[in-house]
């Protein structure tokens, strides 16, 4: 991995071991990349040493939480091309990746050419019900191999919002009204939820600071972690790459046979995973996790998520008792197997969670950072394959 | 209303049936123990900034020991002490007044926190919310027992240097003469205050611990006039925030440390408020109100 590697330090190629390129090119541009997971993904796409890839967050560091230093802003500003997974995924960084596209450093978000899913909590949590019925009609248009049965089973989405990212998924274009529409679910479900939560006089402040916490966090809706699902990762490469020729001014004849060398490994890894999953039955694909970071795995797998215990996707936000008894009687209630810590977040609230249903198992898995060396989770492929493994062998 | 509609259900159900909740309420009642005796005297000494700025002192401590990989309690510990250690420092070699001292180690230590977390590489570095809220659905079995620990530390530390206190807080000249050594009281009386602290912080973290150690002590003074009495009240003000704050956490889903903290609060303006009113009337009754104000 040539990930964090030094900058400008002129010819040194590090990592990648080919002789071939000339390393008489002291100006390889450096591109900036907010977290591991996209670097790794970028420098892949900029194979072979095209381009001096660096990442922002650690590997280890929350992209939610990061702040970014003085240093890291003047890095930003001299590099060629910024990249940031977008959907306020980095909110700490917000302000900087702004004040850097300003400057004039082209700045590339992942999540510009998706269509987002919402969150699954708010307004979906419980609807245990499995959607069916309309589940041909996407399978059919999602032309590819095989493994798309379980893909419907056990959504949490409304039918409407399915039907919608199934579409856009093949399209790969987002049109401004889609997106608008399901913000909009996204702004009804909300509500629905302040509703709920206000006829209750006594402690109304509080409940409204709550709000405030939330919308701070997640203002422009749809869920971030986009990168749990491959298959949308592939979606953005040819994006990537023409920023990557178009703006960088890398070679795109070079490019492009790095990229379809990746979308290749991607495919194959989307596969590995579907073929994964399949060992488990359908009535095993439910997910509690810590905070909701597995939805667009549980979107492209067929897996329902059926709860977190960080109740909102907000950072500030904190578990509390009636959530998790809930949480806890619907584990029991479903016979769940085992629930999913996260490497970057305490494990405390995963494991009272566990030890008051007793009969099931706390499993770690990699969201937001690629793991350390070693881990088995130090690229992006091998942390989808990771986590895949840890997940079904955990359910199964 | 349904807290009065249906009392049950309300205020009972949600203990009997939900262990988070359970646990929950040892945490938060050993949190209570311990900060509302040592708390009383934060308060009647006029200490509040001092507590204040402990409580986010033991973060750089804290930030270190997860590092290293050292207890954070030691940690935690180590912080406290450094912090009282260098406030007296600086009164001692300056002229500043006692709250700048503590207002520049308080803003250093916080900001020495954020800086060792952000250069870690390593897990937990956007966790700084953990530490600063704490985490009282997810209190364990040793966390608990840590806590008991503290409440019996400063239980007995409070009865053991009653005297001492007591004298030290209303005629430190005095206490001098009677020989009750009040620099050696003053300095339990922080070591006291940091153990609660450290103690609280699993359960309702350092930013929120604040809220226990003060309201509640807070409260009681505007209630009842003797030192024990304040105590005992601020323990019972404490227990009935802790309680409704549960469960209004439990029943529309806010944060539950949070909750607690807020309803520490505002018992303290109710009964402020209430005291205002009651002082208005006796008044409007031409009863002169010198007898009853201060405290």
């Amino acid at each position: 991995m040539a990930l964090g590697a030094s900058a400008c330090s002129g010819g040194t190629d590090d990592g990648t071991d080919d002789e071939s390129a000339p390393p008489a090119a002291p100006a390889v541009p450096t591109i900036l990349v907010t977290t591991g997971i996209w670097a790794d993904i970028v420098s892949n796409v900029a194979c072979d040493g095209l381009a001096d890839i660096e990442t922002i967050i650690p590997v280890g560091g929350d992209p939610h939480g990061f702040e970014p230093s003085l240093q890291d802003r003047a890095r930003m500003e001299n590099a060629a091309l910024v990249v940031a997974n977008g959907l306020e995924l980095e909110e700490g960084l917000e302000d900087t990746l702004e004040a850097v596209a300003e400057s004039g450093t082209p700045v590339f978000e992942f999540a510009d050419g998706m269509e987002p899913i919402p969150f699954a909590f708010e307004g979906a949590h419980h609807g245990e019900g499995e959607d069916d019925g309309h589940d041909d009609e996407e399978e059919d248009s999602d032309g590819d191999e095989g493994h798309d049965e379980e893909q419907d089973e056990g959504d949490v989405e409304g039918e409407e919002e399915e039907g919608h990212h199934g579409e856009d998924e093949e399209e790969e274009e987002v049109d401004a009204e889609e997106g608008e529409e399901e913000e909009g679910h996204h702004d009804e479900d909300e509500e629905e939820e302040e509703e709920e939560e206000g006829h209750d006089e006594d402690e109304g402040e509080e409940e409204e600071d709550d709000h405030g916490e939330d919308e701070g966090g997640h203002g422009s809706g749809g869920d971030p972690h986009i990168w749990f699902d491959p298959q949308r990762v592939s979606g953005a490469l040819p994006g990537l790459a023409g920023v990557l020729t178009d703006e960088v001014g890398l070679d795109a004849a070079a490019i492009d046979a790095c990229l379809s060398g990746y979308l290749a490994e991607l495919e194959a890894v989307d596969a590995e995973v579907a073929a994964k999953v399949e060992q488990l039955p359908a009535a095993s694909r439910k997910l509690v996790t810590n905070h909701e970071a597995l939805g667009y795995f549980a979107d492209r797998y067929g897996f329902e998520v059926i709860g977190t215990v960080i109740p909102t996707p907000a950072s500030m936000a904190q578990a509390n008792p009636a959530g998790l008894e809930e949480l806890a009687e619907i584990i029991e209630h479903e016979g769940i197997k085992a629930i999913f810590a996260e490497t970057l977040h305490s494990v405390d609230d995963v494991e009272a969670l566990a030890a008051r249903v007793g009969d099931v198992d706390v499993i770690t898995l990699y969201t937001g950072s690629l793991g350390p060396p070693g881990s088995g989770a130090e690229t992006y492929v091998d942390f989808m394959r990771t986590n895949a493994e840890l997940i079904v062998d955990a359910l199964g | 209303m349904e807290f009065l509609t249906d009392p049950v259900a309300w205020w009972i159900d949600p203990f009997t049936s939900n262990v988070f909740m359970q646990r929950a309420l040892y945490a938060g009642l050993l949190v209570v123990l311990t900060t509302s005796v040592v708390g009383t005297w934060v308060v009647l000494r006029g200490m509040s900034f001092l507590g204040d700025a402990l409580a986010h002192g033991v973060l750089p401590g804290i930030a270190l020991a997860f590092i290293i990989g050292v207890d954070t309690t030691i940690g935690a510990f180590v912080a406290a002490i450094a912090m009282v250690w260098g406030i007296n420092l600086i009164r001692s070699h300056s002229v500043l007044p006692e709250d700048t001292s503590i207002g520049v180690l308080f803003v250093g230590f916080l900001a020495l926190a954020v800086a060792i977390m952000s250069s870690s590489s390593g897990a937990y570095t956007g966790d700084l919310n953990r530490f600063l809220f704490g985490s009282i659905t997810g209190v364990d079995a040793g966390d608990l027992r840590r806590q008991v620990v503290a409440a019996v530390i400063s239980l007995s530390g409070v009865a053991i240097f009653y005297r001492a206190f007591l004298v030290m807080t209303f005629d430190h000249a005095q206490a001098q003469v009677l020989g009750l050594r009040p620099r050696l009281a003053h300095g339990v009386l922080l070591v006291l205050l940091a153990i609660s602290i450290i103690a609280s912080f699993e359960a309702v973290g350092n930013l929120l611990v604040f809220a226990f150690l003060i309201a509640p002590p807070a409260t009681a003074v505007l209630l009842v006039r003797r030192v024990p009495r304040i105590m005992a009240a601020a323990a019972i003000v404490g227990i009935v925030s802790t309680v409704v704050g549960l469960l209004v956490s439990y029943h529309h889903r806010t944060a539950a440390g949070a909750t607690m903290a807020l309803a520490t609060v505002v018992v303290f303006l109710v009964v402020l408020t209430a005291k205002a009113i009651l002082l208005a009337i006796g008044s409007r009754r031409g009863h002169t109100h010198a007898a009853v104000t201060g405290i």
